[in-house]
């Protein structure tokens, strides 16, 4: 527990890690260190479970081993790895077609903003006369999105660029269908941090949801108001966010996706649905009154686990509560125009553009290397843009605090007229408008920097990143030592240098920019 | 040699805890024989580092092999120019390269197999126990703990628990 306490700065979740130690509770961090050594041949990418012929390894030391039973030599199942992470897009897939259900059946009931349909369908070249061709054009956009388009595999580096294109484009389309459906929040102001759960209140946690799950959660929300209040909780039902924002809904965010297990071990966390996440806080949930589930198809489904979850706040056990009282306000720019970032480049008021995303993995040093990032990068008029996870991440140190000049963070560090040049555009679903600043700006003149490469989701960015020009760096090795090819490949798209080097890394590129 | 100092440690195997998982042969490469020291290095070296410990499989159980550092060792005997050695301290076999002419009659009296030619080098390569480290590195790398570094008298204590625990009660 002493080395987890080292692992993250979160000074809120210090008194969590206590607690969990007291309580006996094995935290991910602990599951992950109980784990190591990691499988060294996962590691290198020369392991394959594809099928039920294998599972098959490549023993990088022993020459005779050079081929899976199926025939797959080093390079092959290391681009296999990289190809299948490019192109993961299940759970946008499944968004998609709720997200046009749920249009269809909107535009039937003549519940949809024209206006607003029209533009966005133009955005992705879909015209016709009525409301019906557009969700049909729209429909056939999508389904021309959804599966990976044929290109060659000669370039590497191209490939998987395009894939991870790809992936961005559907999740921004699914964006845009989202903004169509529920609006955009007026205000893009958000508390961050794990006070946002409050004592009297039901408190519902979403990982990684939908919007349509979005959507259905808010409505229940106010439908099931009552029964809450019914149990005694008499702040009603207050559903909250677990590492990411919400562009559409005004919900608060309690966590990071490294600190989600501290929500739970407040004690106050009543029902805690996974959609797509990691759904990491499931260890301490076992030890709590918290009701785990996945997300549900239907609202039916939905409303039955909230009415468990609501049942469940009467069991709450008192001793185990902590609260908490760490919360900052978060802003984030919901429209950035990239003109007006290609003049701030052109006059030279911002020296570069900084991209910082992923973060959340326990293999590192948790939060610190985004924080770092940000405080150097933004201090040497550099302009750093996040989104979801990561920026929850600055948003939980009171980097994304805008009415507080200069942030108390970077206070000691920047002048006192100087304003902070991070901003936040919003969510995981939002990240695709950073795609269309650099393409705009020019992506020769920005980085992107994963110092904490976690999921899949990531990994794409990060390729569609690279395919706007600009260079992308990373704190964590992947998985692809194993073929000298497919890494050198990689490594000149998505470049690894070591976490304590990263930030002088971008700073020096910039410099030789200059 | 070996009973001679009863603190002399040997690397034993639990079979029935060896997944034949090779995370033994893969420390041992990296840490032994490579350039980089990291498995991500290793794997991308010219020359590949060569394990000294082999993890074999009869159809159903795997088991890892390395040296046994024999207390007769024919390794020993027949090597002759005194590349082939044991330290007195520990009673571990090794081979010191600078000696070895590469005849290869180690790798071919030794009873177990794992002696290797390493051309690449010029001279035998085989397990020595790791014994100027702490700890050997595949005792330290098994996730099972199948490998355990421990003296044969422990060894004998941990049989005499064994026969007992099988004795009708």
């Amino acid at each position: 527990m002493r080395q987890v306490r080292r692992k993250t700065m979160d000074t809120a979740a210090r008194d969590y890690l206590l607690k969990a130690k007291n309580e006996g509770l094995q935290l991910s961090w602990n599951k992950y260190e109980g784990m190591l050594p990691q499988d060294g041949f996962s590691q290198i990418g020369l392991s394959c479970h594809e099928c039920l012929l294998g599972p098959c390894r490549l023993n990088p030391f022993r020459p005779e081993e050079d081929s899976t039973v199926c025939g797959l030599g080093k390079d092959e199942l290391v681009l296999g790895w990289l190809t299948r992470q490019a192109s993961e897009n299940r759970e946008l897939l499944a968004s998609g077609s709720q997200l046009l259900a749920e249009l269809r059946l909107k535009v039937t009931a003549n519940e949809v903003a024209l206006d607003l349909l029209q533009s966005k369908a133009a955005k992705w070249s879909v015209s016709g006369e009525g409301l019906g061709d557009l969700v049909m054009g729209l429909s056939l956009k999508y389904a021309e999105l959804a599966y990976p388009q044929a290109q060659s595999k000669k370039c590497i580096k191209s490939y998987l660029k395009s894939l991870g294109s790809q992936q961005i484009s559907l999740l921004d389309f699914n964006s845009d269908l989202a903004e169509v459906l529920y609006g955009q929040c007026d205000s893009q102001s958000r508390l961050v941090g794990l006070a946002v759960i409050k004592e009297k209140a039901v408190n519902i946690c979403l990982d990684g949801v939908s919007p349509t799950l979005l959507a259905t959660a808010q409505e229940l929300g106010a439908e099931l108001e009552d029964e809450a209040f019914q149990q005694g909780a008499s702040e009603g039902l207050n559903i909250v966010l677990a590492g990411d924002f919400s562009s559409n809904f005004d919900l608060n965010t309690a966590c990071n996706q490294g600190t989600i297990e501290f929500a739970v071990l407040t004690g106050l966390i009543d029902l805690y649905l996974i959609g797509d996440g990691l759904g990491k806080a499931r260890i301490p949930a076992a030890s709590y009154h918290t009701v785990v589930a996945s997300a549900g198809s239907s609202k039916e489904a939905l409303k039955e686990v909230f009415l468990q979850g609501i049942a469940a706040y009467g069991q709450r056990d008192l001793n185990k509560v902590k609260v908490s009282n760490h919360v900052e306000k978060a802003e984030a720019v919901c429209k950035i125009d990239p003109q007006q970032i290609k003049v701030l480049l052109d006059q030279g008021v911002v020296k570069g553009i900084c991209v910082i995303g992923g973060g959340s993995n326990l293999k590192l040093t948790e939060d610190q290397g985004t924080l770092e990032l940000a405080g150097r990068l933004s201090a040497e008029k550099i302009l750093c843009l996040t989104y979801g996870n990561s920026a929850v991440t600055l948003a939980k140190y009171g980097f994304l605090n805008s009415g507080d000049l200069g942030n108390r963070v970077l206070a000691g560090e920047l002048d006192i007229e100087t304003a902070p040049l991070i901003y936040s555009i919003g969510g995981e679903g939002d990240a695709a408008k950073i795609l269309a600043a650099l393409r705009v700006a020019g992506g020769e003149k920005a980085v992107a920097v994963f110092p904490e490469l976690t999921s899949a989701r990531d990994l794409q960015m990060a390729l569609a990143i690279a395919q706007t020009g600009a260079k992308v760096f990373t704190g964590v090795q992947l998985p692809v030592a194993g073929s000298v090819k497919i890494s050198e490949e990689i490594g000149k798209v998505i470049e690894y240098c070591g976490p304590k080097e990263l930030a002088d890394t971008v700073v020096k590129y910039f410099a030789i920019k200059e | 040699m070996v009973m001679e100092n009863p603190a002399c440690k040997r690397i034993f195997v639990d079979q029935s805890r060896c997944l034949g998982c090779k995370t033994c042969e893969l420390r041992c490469a990296v840490e032994r024989s490579s350039i980089g020291k990291s498995l991500t290095d290793a794997v991308q070296e010219q020359i590949l580092p060569r394990p000294r410990v082999y993890v074999e499989w009869d159809g159903v159980n795997s088991v890892p092999i390395q040296c046994r550092h024999c207390e007769d060792a024919p390794c020993l005997e027949i090597c002759s120019t005194g590349a082939m050695q044991r330290d007195e301290k520990s009673g571990c076999v090794f081979v010191d390269g600078s000696k070895c002419i590469s005849c290869w009659m180690c790798v071919m009296v030794c009873p177990y197999g794992v002696i290797a030619p390493a051309h690449e080098k010029h001279s035998a390569d085989k397990c020595d126990q790791c014994f100027q480290m702490p700890q050997p590195y595949c005792v330290a790398a098994c996730p099972t703990g199948a490998l355990q570094e421990i003296s044969p008298e422990d060894y004998e204590l941990s049989l005499k628990q064994k026969r007992q625990s099988v004795l009708p009660t």
